[in-house]
């Protein structure tokens, strides 16, 4: 039992979208490529500036979303609760609050990245064919692009 | 669509588009950002409503400011679509439990309530935060009418850079790691009970947790193994005030360095060590010189939560012969399985000795625990509420060991 337990996969968290994730950023963002673990430390709150000083800005869906989930369970391996907890945690040490901002769609998560040029979102890689994301940056996790061989976010 | 909204999204766009140069400047940019944020969410609240007031009439839903939403088969970010995001100038957070407790003698059972813990912080420039935290500490008083009010921190923060960033006011001392990740509130920390030595100042704690002074903190240039530094300079509280015993020094140069490590290889590991040292009178008659080291080895992330820390404790009477000694650690590894239930356990110890007028047995008056085993469970009920079992076994060296047990409801809000 115990076993099982232990090796349980998080319910809520189901199959993904078949064309994977993408994180976007503002046209005028010089990071163009970000190493998978920094991009991670971003959305922990333990990174929390871009190479150009300016702050970080995350740009989260709602909870339920596939893009949430997969945040969630697959990128950070941990649940709402426990984000929330480690979140408040780095605020309650002293340090300044982690900047999020939740959306109820891809398209407003493109849109708020189109107008904010220190925000960073992820995304559904099926969404960025929409005109709501064409005005963005897509980044390059670890050199690669959405659909690319050995793309990590999917 | 309706003049107002056509007006308020060009006005939007003129906004964005004169701001852009300004982020080329360094100064002042998270302020500026800041205020995008702030002026993006008042105008989707304003459209929002200008939208709904004319959606009867069969006006048809209008763009915000770029033109790409138009065409997105979702609805644009409205109050209702949005959730309060937290980079609002002020930021507050309250933190408080009821707990259950079976207790030493093992005929105590109570329910209690635990502390209140609010916490707030407002941000006054780009570079000043004000932060303050008070707890009522319901789980210490004395009558119904009387509850206990502790300003646990009261600061001005500047923050200049990465590098360079300083605390002034009332602090918590950064002793180890546990002090400051989870100096209050039942609901951030993963058990019920706190590490033994982390006990507070006021209920006999002998960790000098909290200080008076300033505080200067950030990071040091030292590439992957990014290196953090914090340097403190004030008066500490002063230990066993609450007893009735206490005498004040007007001026007991509580020092505290502390340096440690979260390696960019390895998110979610700290390692480091504090060195502090104060001057303190813990009993009428008494002037001791008080040095302490700490190291800690943390992991946290993901399922798992490893907390490993070490003291030396070293005292010396400035008035009469007399020292004392104190080693010790703790051990707390907690591992979260399915989505919300972590299981959790913990080992402390700790030997303390001395020798002429601060005797050994001296020392366990005010020290009295050996060893404490602590196992229990955390189970997250919602985002915002915990349920977590508890039970621990305590050896002392003054009486037998004993069995205590306790249930605990914490949240926040």
């Amino acid at each position: 039992m115990i076993a099982a337990l232990l090796a349980a996969p998080m319910p809520h968290y189901a199959a993904d979208p078949a064309g994977g994730f993408a994180a976007v950023v503002h046209q005028s963002n010089p990071t163009h490529n970000l190493r998978f673990g920094d991009m991670l430390s971003m959305f922990e709150g333990a990174s929390r500036g871009w190479a150009n000083g300016s702050r970080v800005v995350l740009v989260e869906r709602d909870a339920g979303s596939a893009p949430f989930r997969y945040l969630m369970g697959h990128l950070l391996n941990t649940t709402p609760g426990e984000y929330k907890r480690s979140l408040q945690n780095i605020e309650y040490r002293g340090d300044l609050p982690v900047s999020i901002k939740v959306l109820n769609s891809d398209a407003a998560a493109c849109q708020f990245v189109f107008n904010v040029p220190s925000a960073i979102a992820i995304v559904e890689a099926g969404s960025l064919g929409s005109r709501a994301c064409s005005g963005i940056q897509v980044l390059r996790i670890d050199g690669k692009l959405p659909g690319e061989e050995g793309y990590r976010l999917k | 669509m309706g003049i107002w909204p056509r007006l308020q999204s060009a006005f939007l766009v003129a906004m964005l588009a004169t701001a852009t140069p300004l982020f080329a400047q360094t100064d002042g940019k998270d302020e500026i950002i800041q205020k995008l944020l702030d002026r993006v969410d008042a105008l989707e609240r304003e459209v929002a409503a200008l939208e709904q007031a004319q959606a009867p009439q069969g006006v048809q839903t209008a763009p915000l400011a770029p033109p790409p939403i138009a065409a997105a088969p979702e609805p644009p970010p409205s109050d209702d679509s949005t959730q309060p995001d937290n980079a609002s100038r002020f930021n507050f957070h309250g933190y408080a439990d009821a707990d259950f407790q079976r207790d030493v003698d093992g005929n105590t059972k109570k329910f209690e309530l635990g502390e209140i813990d609010l916490f707030g912080t407002e941000r006054l420039s780009p570079h000043l935060t004000a932060l303050m935290e008070l707890v009522f500490e319901t789980d210490d008083q004395q009558l119904v009418a009387s509850v206990p009010v502790n300003v646990e921190r009261l600061l001005l923060q500047y923050r200049g850079n990465d590098f360079f960033n300083v605390d002034i006011g009332s602090y918590r001392t950064a002793i180890g790691y546990y002090s400051t990740a989870y100096l209050r509130g039942a609901w951030l920390q993963t058990a019920i009970s706190r590490p033994k030595m982390f006990t507070f100042e006021d209920q006999g704690g002998f960790l000098p947790l909290h200080a008076v002074g300033v505080s200067v903190n950030g990071r040091i240039p030292s590439g992957d193994l990014n290196l953090h530094y914090v340097a403190e300079g004030g008066s500490s509280r002063n230990y066993g005030d609450t007893a009735g015993l206490a005498v004040d020094l007007s001026f007991n140069r509580a020092t505290n360095l502390a340096i440690y490590s979260q390696p960019l290889g390895v998110p979610g590991l700290e390692f480091g060590f504090s060195t502090y040292h104060d001057l303190l009178a813990p009993a009428a008659g008494f002037q001791l010189d008080r040095s302490l080291w700490m190291v800690h080895f943390v992991y946290v992330r993901g399922r798992v939560e490893f907390l490993n820390e070490g003291l030396r404790i070293g005292i010396r009477d400035l008035s009469t012969p007399g020292a004392a000694t104190g080693l010790g650690f703790y051990s707390q590894i907690a591992y979260r399985v399915a989505s919300s239930w972590k299981p959790y356990a913990r080992v402390e110890y700790l030997n303390a000795s001395g020798r002429g007028a601060i005797s050994t047995a001296f020392d366990r008056q005010f020290v009295p625990w050996e060893t404490v085993y602590t196992g229990g469970v955390r189970h997250e009920l919602t985002d915002n509420v915990a349920v977590k079992f508890e039970l621990a076994r305590e050896t002392d060296y003054l009486r037998p060991s004993y069995i205590t047990a306790a249930a605990q409801l914490a949240f926040t809000f």
